[in-house]
């Protein structure tokens, strides 16, 4: 008997509970740089929209939520429909537009600029240098100064994040409609939430956050106590509304690189793990089980630590560090698995494609709970020609 | 004075930002040269934390804190050591590849390198071909190491050593490259010396190259 169809919504869900989709989705859990479209209207892409270049280059972490319909209204949802990418993770996705950043915000401004950099006050507080005349969001911007240096810094900070501000919400949250609107979309709906490493680097910066459990303890106790709270506390009113009409978190910590976690397992288990289970514990009792975090890097001796703190599942599971979604797979069967297709090959050309995806996608439908696709955002080095290549030939798979 | 200094190597490994400084003085309290509280001490606890990050019992953010750590006792010896020849085990330039302004990791591998004990000239970010060639020229340098986060940059370092071979020095000088898109066989298919997966391992080339004097 043929399978019933579902949509998209119900594709997601069937994969992240581990049961049989009528296929898997095909996404761009991280989504396309903005230069890629660019470089592909020179190669043949029709030109839906005017890709301007981003204005101040990345939006913080905490302001993902109200950023990211901007990017999916602006650059992702018209091209979606061309390539057939289906309306699943950060650019591509329904998001909950749940604001967790600092309110009010700070006034984003330009504080100096030459022919070939600027220097940017962005809206979350930070200041940083970006290289002008690129619509580049890959890669980060260099920042130069924070919000946070110190406890006294850091107790004025606060103040902004205060989680009963009703300007978290849009206003007219909660009524019939809005509740219907998301429990009917035939999109799965998608929260982002800024995790406890995301909100330290973004608020102190790499360098000044990461030796601040052995530098300032206190402070490190402190600003992991407040933001568990704070995000029981601003979720609350989303997620006892929605529950599990919530189908996903996109859970943003980047706390790897290349060669392995940016903090060692016993910061993490000290610091971080009893914020993690008391903001997944509060998600799991609202009926929201689908937590996916979202970390670059080598992210392997994190794994076990993370599923103690209520994760279920990772995403895009970078291959430059080594990861192998089979050796994950093996290793880990209880977790949902997303990305791991090589950026690297749809740069190459059309064999080393064919190459990835016969050799992981058929794997991952085997194997369920698992949604293939490129191992974070497309690269502008990729070709228009191998991106359309890449999308007929993984689709004849899904 | 062994004591003191395998004490204050020790302090280092065991991250205490907040004592190095009273050891410090101590050690020069008891007559300790500064520079064999630098070498002996601090730069010996510096490679201890580099051979921990490399078997992952330290990660990034021990890393850092042992810089801050590094930060703290130099700051106790630095005005000692005004105007004193110390000499550097050997010269760096360093920068990340121009249309790249990412500085996170360049700036660790910069601590490391000055922790042990190598004088660095940082050419900061977003770094045109040229002046890495110029910088590499004008200090004699043994050693160029250029980092690069996207995979649209990393080509860059190609450029950098056509342009060391067409100055004619590409052979007086050492290269590393480094940076989340790096890999050995980028790093052989560029003519680089070493592509590091990590800064403590670049480093640690380095500190061998100097050793074997295989470098200039």
């Amino acid at each position: 008997m043929a399978k019933k169809q579902m949509n998209t919504r119900e594709r997601f869900r069937a994969v992240m509970h581990f049961q049989e989709p009528d296929r898997l989705p095909f996404i761009e859990y991280v989504g396309i740089d903005p230069a890629a479209y660019l470089r592909w209207h020179e190669e043949g892409l029709p030109k839906i929209w005017d890709i301007a270049p981003f204005g101040p280059n990345n939006p913080t972490p905490t302001m993902y939520a109200s950023h990211n319909l901007f990017v999916a209204g602006d650059y992702g949802m018209d091209y979606a429909s061309y390539f057939g990418i289906e309306p699943v993770g950060v650019s591509f996705g329904e998001v909950l537009p749940i604001d967790l950043g600092p309110i009010p915000r700070f006034v984003g401004e330009v504080v100096e600029e030459d022919d070939r950099y600027r220097i940017i006050k962005d809206e979350g507080g930070g200041i940083q240098k970006v290289l002008r005349r690129t619509p580049s969001s890959y890669g980060m911007p260099m920042y130069i100064d924070f919000l946070v240096r110190d406890q006294e810094d850091w107790q004025r900070v606060k103040k902004r994040y205060d989680p009963y501000d009703a300007r978290r919400y849009p206003l007219a949250w909660g009524t019939d409609e809005l509740v219907k609107y998301y429990q009917r979309i035939n999109r799965p709906v998608g929260l982002i939430i800024t995790g406890f490493y995301a909100i330290g680097r973004h608020l102190m910066g790499t360098k000044n956050f990461s030796p601040i459990f052995y530098k300032d303890p206190m402070l490190a106790h402190d600003m992991m106590d407040f933001w568990a709270d704070f995000l029981v506390e601003s979720l609350r009113k989303g997620v006892e509304t929605l529950k599990s009409s919530i189908d996903y978190i996109y859970w943003h910590e980047d706390m790897s690189h290349k060669g392995g976690p940016i903090i060692s397992p016993k910061v993490f288990r000290e610091f971080m793990l009893p914020g993690y289970k008391k903001v997944t514990d509060f998600l799991k009792s609202n009926g929201v089980d689908v937590i996916n975090m979202d970390s670059d890097g080598d992210i392997r001796l994190l794994i076990p630590l993370w599923i103690e703190g209520g994760i279920t599942g990772s995403g895009p599971l970078e291959c430059t560090p080594g990861l192998d979604i089979r050796d994950l797979k093996r290793e880990y069967p209880e977790v949902g698995w997303i990305g791991n297709i090589d950026k690297r090959a749809l740069v190459k050309d059309k064999d080393a494609i064919k190459q990835e995806v016969d050799y992981k996608v058929p794997f991952m439908k085997e194997a369920g709970g698992c949604l293939p696709c490129v191992d974070h955002v497309v690269p502008p080095d990729v070709p228009f020609e191998n991106y359309r290549f890449y999308c007929d030939y993984i689709k004849k798979f899904l | 004075m062994k004591e003191m200094l395998e004490r204050i190597c020790q302090s280092v490994v065991d991250l205490e930002i907040d004592k190095i400084s009273s050891l410090v003085q101590e050690a020069l309290a008891a007559g300790i040269h500064p520079y064999r509280i630098i070498v002996d001490g601090m730069s010996k606890g510096m490679e201890v934390v580099g051979q921990k990050f490399s078997a992952q019992e330290y990660f990034l953010s021990e890393l850092l804190a042992a810089g801050e750590v590094m930060k703290e006792g130099m700051e106790v010896l630095a005005p000692l050591l005004e105007g004193a020849q110390m000499e550097p085990i050997g010269r760096v330039v360093l920068g990340t590849v121009r249309g790249d302004i990412h500085d996170i990791g360049k700036d660790i591998v910069k601590m490391l390198f000055t922790g042990a004990r190598f004088e660095v000239f940082d050419l900061e970010v977003d770094v045109e071909a040229r002046q890495f060639v110029e910088k590499v020229k004008e200090t004699n340098a043994h050693i160029l190491a250029m980092s690069a986060l996207l995979t649209t940059t990393m080509d860059q370092m190609r450029l950098v050593i056509d342009e060391l071979k067409q100055a004619g020095i590409r052979n007086k000088v050492k290269v590393l490259v480094g940076g989340a898109p790096i890999t050995s066989e980028f790093g052989k298919e560029i003519g680089a010396d070493f592509a590091a997966m990590d800064a403590p391992q670049g480093v640690q080339v380095a500190i061998r190259w100097m050793k074997e004097e295989k470098c200039g």
